[in-house]
């Protein structure tokens, strides 16, 4: 115990002049070099298809089942976007799109394209949610998984605040953040995440980067992706097929 | 000049004339004696102070978990080690079709010759949690039409190709049936070989 | 409970403030804090004299206030009895991690200061007084009833050490506060490098104007006799840095304006139709235009004294409420618009609850009991010196 606490006071002390300066600022040079550097494995990528997604809900509603997700807070959710001719565009998501959508009013001469976005955590490479946890309750596991330990979440909702993708949110039950896993149980487990066993038309896929056969690999050299909000830096491990401009 | 006049007056006898001129003829021993008699209170202070930072370092020992610490990284990953596997530990609630067959081989086999092939059991009929927890709790799908809209309603939304269908009184009409009270998709669908 | 009025397109998780009003008090709290104490050390480090007669008040201030600006945060914490977590398991990445010991550390000097600067008078009352006064101001003076010149020397010494260290501590402690929101890169409303200094100048002309208010209302209700001199440096104090800051405040709108930002367009439509009366009215309008032209009144023309201490004193009240409705802004208008860029929502403080009016109102309260709890063991104001000058 004794030795513990010196081996904290000195890497506390070391990571506190340590961390701010060369992790914050040197770690960028190979960034923009070009080569992903990261302290961290990530060994998985989860890819969702707007092209095929038909905005059934069930993966929202698989979710809240697997997860328990209480009522009024989402780990995942669909979006739908109509865009008109004028260009303005609307924007829906009823309870999350977990019960379905129904169809919209306007005159269907006036819609230039809709579409469905599934939305969850996108377990980021370089995670702000996880960059601001003051005491260390969020992290990356081994895996490239973004994870909430509840047992020493103080609940400040800070994390909140900085996730540019609203993926987070407290827990009513816990009083904890609580957010999209990507299922780790089910994946540590040998299974695949909930949302992505229940999707009837395949339109989110989730597996490992380096395994050459699998699904994902396969899109990943097959398609051109895109992430959400790339400008902030977090480097997401969620993927789109067929995302447009309009979808923050 | 932060101190009250009536401070200045009870040390009135310790004016600097004074307090040097005694100073001159001061041994040794008394100028250490006198250092530390100035310094007492600063080191009272510094003890109690020392004292709260020693008990804090006590409690946080006794406080902080084992497996708590950097666990590769200090940015993304100081954490506490056992939070990774107790979440990997939690129950998976769905369980997934090849779980299903084990029971209801007719049909799963039905569906994987049809339209339905590449669905999941529980994409319809909901987790498996309830039904395996030995309360035998029925799984079954309402047979309603809104169960099959949920994937089968027209919405502009939906990538074209996908079958989709307006209304159901216009789906019944456009195949020349009558719509009969008591219709439902599943009276000419066989929601496990749809088509 | 009122309920959440919205517009547009929400991302589903965005429609609470996750951050109440707690949250918009902690800030106000610590504000006061950096200022009193800026005040204190203009008299100790750069040797203001016109400040003596509020000098030991504004420091006592400033203590009063710090040891109850985390109160508003365990009041907001999901997990209030994990609040420890934050220093037994820091991880310094998080801005908000620094805060468990930049705070001590800064409790540290401020009481440090207070026991030096009082420790004569406490060692007078030692001596002087019975029974358990008498154990309670040794206990005050940690058993060392030592005050002879070596030891005083000794303690001017290190009050003007302690005084200089904290400056820097008061603006890293506010300026660090602005930090935890100016870096947070997911919200445009509250990224912005201008953020701390915003933050720290507001707190400066916050603090101030509490401690003009204050000696005001203890003058007005003892027999302490006003200073008019010292009250009018510290309005020259308050319009000089209020300068400073309505200047920082309006350059950081008029950039987010110029620069039209793609989050700009919701964000200004959040300032319109959710903060119009506490953004423009009170914060950019009323409380910020009348106090810049008063004071300066109040400071360059000549008037008689009782009609400058009354417009000194409405001045010093509207930076109060410029400066709450600034936190207000901030903190709770960063939660207003969802991160979908796309919708706004609504947030109305309960009155009950763990975060309603009430328990900020009596929060806000308690720094005052603790001063009014000092004064009786320790004189706040030097009355002998008053009546000597």
């Amino acid at each position: 115990m004794k030795h513990d606490r010196r081996e904290f006071i000195k890497k506390a002390g070391w990571t506190f002049i340590g961390s701010g300066l060369y992790i914050n600022l040197f770690s960028a040079g190979p960034a923009l070099a070009g080569s992903r550097s990261s302290a961290l494995k990530n060994l998985y990528a989860f890819i969702v298809n707007t092209e095929t997604c038909i905005g059934c809900g069930k993966c929202a509603a698989a979710c809240r089942a697997e997860n328990s997700v209480p009522d009024g807070n989402y780990r995942t959710w669909i979006e739908r976007y109509t865009i008109m001719h004028s260009g303005s565009v609307e924007v829906d998501s009823p309870h999350g799109g977990e019960k379905g959508f129904t169809p919209l009013s306007f005159n269907p001469a006036d819609i230039r394209k809709s579409f469905f976005v599934p939305k969850l955590c996108n377990h980021c490479k370089k995670p702000n949610c996880v960059q601001v946890c003051p005491v260390g309750a969020t992290y990356v596991s081994p895996e490239g998984f973004v994870l909430v330990d509840e047992k020493r979440c103080v609940g400040c909702s800070y994390c909140m605040q900085a996730c540019p993708y609203s993926a987070r949110f407290m827990n009513p039950v816990t009083h904890t953040a609580d957010k999209c896993t990507w299922c780790y149980h089910r994946i540590r487990q040998g299974k695949t995440t909930a949302c992505v066993q229940v999707c009837p038309v395949g339109a989110r896929l989730f597996g490992r980067v380096d395994d050459t056969d699998g699904p994902v690999a396969q899109l990943l050299k097959a398609k051109r992706l895109q992430v959400l909000k790339p400008e902030t830096g977090n480097e997401p491990m969620v993927l789109y097929v067929g995302l447009d401009k309009e979808v923050h | 000049m932060i101190f009250d006049n009536a401070t200045r007056q009870t040390n009135q006898n310790n004016t600097p004339a004074a307090y040097t001129k005694r100073q001159t003829y001061r041994t040794r021993h008394e100028e250490e004696a006198s250092f530390m008699k100035a310094y007492d209170h600063i080191i009272r202070f510094a003890l109690l102070i020392t004292a709260v930072i020693a008990g804090f370092f006590i409690i946080r020992a006794r406080l902080v978990p084992e497996s708590f610490g950097v666990q590769g990284s200090y940015s993304y990953a100081f954490y506490r080690a056992d939070s990774a596997d107790e979440q990997a530990a939690l129950p998976a609630v769905h369980q997934g079709s090849a779980h299903c067959s084990a029971c209801h081989a007719p049909q799963a086999s039905l569906r994987q010759t049809n339209a339905h092939a590449g669905l999941e059991c529980e994409t319809c009929h909901g987790s498996f949690k309830a039904h395996n927890n030995n309360t035998k709790e029925r799984m079954a799908v309402s047979g309603s039409v809104d169960a099959c809209m949920l994937c089968h309603a027209a919405l502009t939304a939906r990538p074209a190709q996908f079958p989709q269908i307006d209304s159901f009184s216009a789906h019944v009409a456009q195949q020349n049936e009558t719509l009969l009270p008591g219709m439902t998709c599943v009276t000419c669908h066989d929601p496990h070989a749809p088509m | 409970m009122h309920d959440i009025v919205t517009s547009g397109f929400l991302f589903p998780n965005d429609l609470h403030a996750h951050w109440s009003l707690m949250i918009v008090l902690y800030p106000y709290i610590t504000g006061l804090v950096a200022g009193a104490f800026i005040v204190s050390s203009l008299y100790h480090v750069f040797g203001i004299k016109e400040l003596k007669p509020v000098a030991r008040f504004s420091l006592v201030a400033a203590f009063a206030f710090l040891m109850f600006a985390c109160t508003p945060l365990l009041f907001h914490l999901g997990h209030p009895e994990r609040a420890l977590n934050i220093m037994f398991t820091p991880k310094f990445t998080s801005a908000m991690s620094g805060f468990g010991y930049i705070y001590n550390f800064y409790l540290l000097i401020v009481l440090l200061e207070i026991w030096f600067v009082y420790r004569p008078e406490i060692i007078r009352r030692a001596r002087e007084t019975q029974g358990p006064l008498k154990a309670l101001y040794w206990c005050l003076a940690l058993g060392s009833l030592n005050d002879d010149e070596a030891s005083l020397g000794l303690d001017r010494k290190i009050i003007s050490v302690l005084a200089a260290v904290g400056i820097p501590s008061a603006c890293i402690l506010h300026g660090y506060v602005g930090f935890l929101f100016g870096s947070l890169k997911s919200n445009p409303w509250w990224s912005s490098p201008l953020m701390p200094v915003i933050f720290l100048l507001s707190a400066i002309v916050s603090g101030i104007s509490i401690l003009i208010v204050c000696y005001w209302l203890v003058c007005r209700f003892s027999d302490l006799k006003l200073d008019t001199g010292c009250l009018t440096a510290m309005f020259k104090y308050l319009w000089g840095f209020f300068i400073l800051d309505v200047s920082m405040e309006g350059l950081e709108l008029l950039t987010h304006i110029y620069e039209a930002h793609e989050e700009w367009h919701i964000v200004s439509l959040m300032l319109s139709e959710r903060l119009g009366f506490s953004f423009y009215t009170l914060q950019l309008g009323i409380c910020s235009v009348i106090p810049l032209i008063a004071l300066g009144f109040v400071v360059l023309k000549k008037m008689q004294d009782a009609t400058r201490i009354r417009l000194g004193l409405i001045c010093s009240v509207l930076i109060l409420v410029q400066v709450l409705a600034m936190r207000w802004n901030v903190i709770v208008g960063g939660q207003l618009f969802s991160k979908s860029l796309r919708g706004l929502t609504s947030y109305t403080p309960t009155i009950l609850g763990r975060e309603g009016l009430l328990a900020a109102l009596v929060l806000f309260m308690m720094p005052f009991v603790v001063m009014y709890v000092f004064n009786l063991i320790l004189p706040l104001f030097n009355k002998e010196a008053e009546s000597q000058q």
